[in-house]
């Protein structure tokens, strides 16, 4: 078996008589892309910062590339991991660029090469532009783009990220997804996300945490497909509150429709049969002339997935 | 320790670019200056208000009055400015989240704290000893050639008691996760030292016992009932006991 990238060993968090992580076992290989999955208080954010170092656990321990992380050794490991945390900050005096180059420093690269580096990473975030400019007038999309630039400048052999796309518009998402996609196959990556689409579209395997407890530990397609099917948004112009209600009524006497929620000009439809729906829902919504402004699929919330995998149990 | 020289680089250039060293230094430049002068001319000044009570004690002045005002000042201005400038130092980083950034990378927690401590060390050496020299080159000019070693020793020893406030305080700034909070440690502790310095007994062995001691070294009025060692021991040694807990308080903090 090869040398783990990351492992965390029944490793558990108190907050006094609260239990933030309840005895978590995980166990990363190199270039395996891992989700942690769950609603908020689910222990994601304190399973990342126990597993980056950030926080000591009360139990177990969490070990990177073999080492306990937060041992002298640990620390020379972490030249081969690049962190995002949640509520990660920077230096608002410096430049977009000169973090970069600051962070580069610490991880010991050669700042010949790190140069290169770095305006490559800003581009490839779209960062290019504002670059030179100060961290502290950047927009939070920008912000956003910039955790990430400095978790991957490094190129990290394992990245941990928590919830990356937090405060991304929606080009800054594709962005970041496509990068994290495009990272060298040999790249562990673990995400702590409660963006179903973004597990699925990254990372095979995923856990879920709730309640600071292990739920389940699945292959994440094969776990979102059984637990959280893909469900239908359809996204009305406002207005024809009488007639998306009459479509919400007709869509939940269809046998391959399981569920249909109402909310303003929104109706999630949750199907049972994906081919049937394929089929049928298109020409059911043409048929009632609302006006649509998005059709799309797209999973559920986070904690349907739970309460889904609650109820397996 | 890894890390600690980009991060005191870091340091030094976040003191410049945020002004904090100009203006530490600067205000320190300007009370140096001001001290001979005013001693200087304070009687003048005042006489153009009219006349001077002989019961105000302002009469002729000379380089004792000169050395207690600076001493007065530094001891004042100089605990102030160390607050200041370490207040934040871990507090705010761990507030802003920066604390995080640099704590996932290959640096150690000691480098964190030993690096802030040192940047903070530089500026108020810098500024402390523009306040020395200032006072130094006018007293010589408007009072007669002074030498100037005893004017170096007071200098160190106006540098050591800035330190202790400032080791202090950055050992609150690892404790407390507001700056605000690490201010109010730091500045209890220098009036907790000042009053602690009235009784006669302690003075020696407090930040406070060295001003005395920089004063009797200027004026060549080292007695007995004076021990530069023992003073400058203990504040030493508290220094030490602040970084110390600074450290071990850091690096089993949550961040």
């Amino acid at each position: 078996m090869s040398e783990l990238a990351l492992e965390a060993r029944a490793l558990g968090k108190r907050f006094g008589k609260v239990v933030a992580l309840d005895r978590l076992d995980l166990q990363v290989l190199p270039g395996e892309r891992v989700a942690i999955l769950g609603d908020a208080s689910a222990g994601k954010s304190t399973a990342v910062r126990c597993l980056a170092g950030l926080a000591r656990p009360t139990s177990g321990g969490a070990l990177l590339f073999g080492e306990p992380v937060t041992s002298r050794a640990g620390l020379a490991a972490r030249r081969r991991l690049g962190v995002l945390g949640q509520y990660s900050g920077f230096y608002d005096w410096m430049t977009g660029r000169e973090l970069l180059a600051f962070v580069a420093d610490l991880l010991g690269l050669d700042r010949s090469r790190a140069a290169e580096r770095i305006a490559g990473t800003l581009e490839r975030l779209g960062l290019g532009d504002v670059a030179d400019g100060r961290i502290g007038e950047y927009e939070l999309p920008q912000r956003g783009r910039l955790g990430v630039a400095q978790a991957l400048v490094g190129e990290p052999e394992i990245v941990l990220l928590d919830e990356p796309l937090g405060g991304l518009d929606a080009t800054g998402r594709m962005d970041v997804i496509g990068l994290l996609r495009d990272l060298p196959g040999e790249t562990a990556v673990v995400v702590a996300t409660r963006d179903l689409g973004l597990a699925e579209s990254i990372c095979e395997r995923a856990v879920v945490l709730d309640g600071g407890r292990r739920l389940a530990a699945e292959p994440t397609i094969a776990m979102l497909d059984r637990a959280a099917p893909r469900e239908y948004v359809l996204e009305a112009e406002p207005g024809p509150g009488l007639a998306l209600a009459g479509l919400a009524a007709r869509l939940a006497h269809e046998t391959w429709v399981r569920d249909v929620a109402s909310v303003d000009s929104t109706l999630r439809i949750a199907v049972e049969d994906p081919a049937r729906a394929e089929r049928e829902l298109l020409p059911a919504v043409v048929g009632t002339g609302i006006p649509v402004r998005t059709l799309r699929r797209e999973r559920p919330p986070v904690g349907a997935l739970v309460e889904r995998l609650r109820g397996d149990r | 320790m890894r890390g600690y020289r980009v991060i005191l680089e870091k340091e030094v250039i976040e003191l410049w670019r945020t002004y904090r060293l100009a203006i530490t230094c600067g205000l320190f430049a300007l009370l140096g200056v001001a001290v001979p002068v005013l001693e200087r001319y304070l009687r003048g000044i005042t006489k153009l208000f009219g006349q001077v009570d002989p019961e105000l004690g302002v009469g002729k002045t000379g380089v004792p009055d000169v050395v207690e005002a600076l001493v007065r000042v530094l001891w004042l201005f100089g605990p102030l400015a160390a607050v200041l400038l370490t207040m934040a130092a871990l507090a705010g980083e761990r507030r802003a989240g920066t604390a995080a950034l640099l704590a996932v990378k290959p640096v150690s927690r000691a480098a964190i704290v030993w690096a802030k401590f040192v940047a903070a060390a530089m500026v108020l050496g810098l500024a402390t000893a523009l306040a020395v020299a200032g006072t130094w080159l006018y007293a010589s000019v408007l009072f007669g050639g002074l030498e100037m070693l005893p004017w170096i020793q007071l200098w160190l020893l106006a540098w050591l008691n800035a330190l202790v406030f400032a080791g202090i305080t950055l050992a609150a700034s690892a404790s407390v996760a507001s700056p605000v909070a690490a201010a109010t440690v730091g500045i209890a502790a220098f009036g907790t030292i000042g009053l602690a310095g009235t009784v006669v007994t302690l003075n020696p062995w407090l930040p406070t016992g060295l001003g005395e001691v920089g004063q009797a070294l200027v004026l060549t009025e080292l007695g007995s009932d004076v021990d530069p060692f023992r003073t400058v021991a203990a504040s030493g040694a508290l220094l030490i006991a602040s970084l110390a807990f600074a450290w071990l308080r850091f690096r089993r903090v949550d961040l």
